[in-house]
């Protein structure tokens, strides 16, 4: 929790592994970069969602709105007005903090909890899903295919993998930056008390209504500029890709299987579940419908047994 | 003038009257003790002082100043702490991070609330526990914590519900020592507590509530040779002690 537990070994060992990956993408082929973009591109949404979700405690599963919002935004912005993603990107961010205010506020300020608040954020994103499936002009059900202008730097497109790579790298640091400053400040200490005993926290003088609501907004936020990276990235976004159910689950995940509340947790999650996705995938193979949800469910629920704290705190454990 | 002011307090759930008509004054630095049988209402009126609940009718006051409609954090920066009966930890904190969180109503800076905290934990006798989780502390210890907490947040009036309930004679004598040293701060303190010896020797003042309505106010001495207050609560043995 505070700053000096990090000390010493915990310091340079993040240190040497961000050396080292700043040079992977000279020696690995373009499917291990691209495994590991995904795996930073995860991190950084459960990293995300870890500030809502694992710090203030409030569970949602809703998170496909903000991730929607984000993707949406900015390529709507850049199909109709050919506006850079760059720029797009935090106009989408700021209407999903917007957003999150208000679903945190309808939410927080009638009381509902735990899966309660978690089947709202649902709802939430479901409401989203079925609006870009209905509205013609958001793309429909077919969704919306960026436009490919080639290697342009301004416009947030590249041909190759490395340049994904570096961004999908900086959001992950930028977001475990985040988390570090506010698990150091007054803010990351109410988010908890908020998250370990609520009546005890307001007792204190917290506002915990409005402390939550922030929650909601910085989760949102950044969980929105990870949308514009996905889109930019895949250069297709559809409803069900962006709002859906799927999508939600995901991104928390990750941090569940991680640890929650944590700032590692989610890397973690991320390094064990983006591979293990993968490997099933291509062992058992996407074509027997379904069989490879079921391996992958299971692997989770015997995780979420014998961890269910995550796999972060027997790591640390076994590190002290 | 009175540091807080209640008059015609009235709280009820649907058909209970949990509290009735109540009026009481608090002057500074003052130690009020509120007893009571078990389900007189005393917790009610924490509640309700602390906008934990809100009364059906009456009037309260702190320091002249409205209290009616506030919510509990904002009773809080007012300079009223409450503690709870059973004692609410933030169970995955250490002991010093539960008292800084109380501590941080007093500004942002970690080092300074750091300082402020190890302050209190001396003062309540907790620093050699206080890089524990607050789980793992035994429960005469959460109790102490509970007080560190409250303290934490610059009260200048304190609600102390039954910190002492549970624990040793020992440690009751140890919480009243605090007390004392809590009340040379000038800090205003409103008790619950079923611990009558000790209530009887550290209270200035005390009042006394059966099914929600007051049946006696006064010093200990004279509040434990009221005729009510030994039928309804204290029973004989008391009375002739």
């Amino acid at each position: 929790m505070i700053g000096k537990r990090f000390l010493a070994p915990k310091i340079i060992i993040p240190i040497l592994c961000l050396i080292l990956l700043l040079f992977v993408p000279l020696f690995v082929g373009t499917y291990t970069l691209h495994m590991l973009i995904l795996i930073f591109f995860y991190a950084y949404l459960g990293q995300s969602w870890n500030i809502l979700g694992g710090y203030a405690g409030q569970l949602s599963l809703g998170h496909g709105t903000f991730f929607g919002l984000g993707a949406y935004t900015s390529t709507l912005l850049f199909i109709h007005t050919g506006l850079t993603p760059w720029l797009g990107i935090f106009i989408g961010a700021t209407l999903a903090s917007v957003c999150g205010i208000f679903i945190g506020f309808l939410s927080f300020h009638f009381g509902l909890k735990s899966h309660f608040f978690a089947l709202a954020t649902i709802a939430f994103a479901e409401i989203f899903r079925l609006f870009a499936n209905t509205i013609q002009w958001v793309g429909g059900a077919q969704g919306l295919l960026v436009p490919l202008k080639g290697n342009n730097l301004f416009l947030f497109q590249f041909v190759e993998k490395e340049p994904f790579y570096y961004i999908a790298l900086g959001m992950m640091i930028l977001s475990m930056g985040v988390v570090y400053l506010q698990q150091n400040s007054r803010l990351g200490f109410y988010f908890i008390a908020i998250r370990e005993n609520e009546e005890a926290a307001k007792a204190l003088g917290i506002d915990t209504l409005k402390y939550k609501i922030l929650a909601t907004a910085i989760s949102a936020f950044l969980t929105a500029l990870g949308g514009t990276f996905y889109a930019q990235y895949v250069l297709y976004i559809d409803p069900p890709g962006a709002f859906g159910v799927l999508v939600s689950v995901e991104i928390a995940l990750r941090t569940i299987i991680g640890g929650t509340g944590t700032i590692f947790g989610p890397i973690l999650g991320s390094f064990v579940l983006s591979p293990l996705s993968e490997i099933i995938q291509s062992v058992i193979g996407v074509g027997k419908s379904g069989v490879y949800m079921m391996v992958y469910g299971a692997i989770l629920m015997i995780v979420c047994l014998v961890m269910p704290n995550g796999i972060f705190p027997y790591v640390r454990k076994f590190f002290k | 003038m009175a540091m807080l002011e209640v008059h015609g307090l009235r709280k009820e759930f649907g058909g209970l009257l949990a509290v009735k008509n109540l009026d009481m004054q608090l002057d500074a630095s003052e130690i009020l003790g509120l007893i009571g049988p078990n389900g007189a209402g005393k917790t009610t009126v924490f509640n309700l002082i602390s906008g934990f609940l809100h009364p059906s009718t009456g009037e309260m006051k702190f320091q002249g100043e409205n209290l009616i409609g506030l919510k509990p954090h904002q009773v809080c920066l007012k300079g009223i702490t409450r503690t709870f009966q059973t004692a609410q930890p933030f169970q995955s904190l250490t002991v010093l991070e539960n008292v800084m969180i109380g501590a941080f109503s007093q500004g942002r800076k970690l080092s300074l609330i750091r300082e402020k905290a190890l302050e209190i934990l001396q003062l309540v006798g907790l620093s050699e526990v206080q890089n524990q989780e607050a789980s793992s502390i035994p429960i005469a210890s959460q109790k102490r914590l509970e007080l560190a907490k409250a303290l934490a947040t610059k009260p200048k009036l304190l609600l102390l519900d039954e910190v002492m309930a549970g624990l040793t004679f020992t440690e009751i004598s140890e919480v009243l020592s605090i007390l004392k040293k809590i009340r040379e701060s000038r800090i205003t303190i409103l008790l619950i507590e079923h611990v009558m010896h000790a209530v009887m020797s550290v209270c200035d003042r005390i009042i006394v509530l059966h099914h929600g309505e007051k049946i006696a106010e006064g010093n200990p001495k004279q509040v434990a040779g009221e005729k009510s207050v030994i039928d309804a609560y204290l029973g004989e043995d008391f009375a002739l002690a």
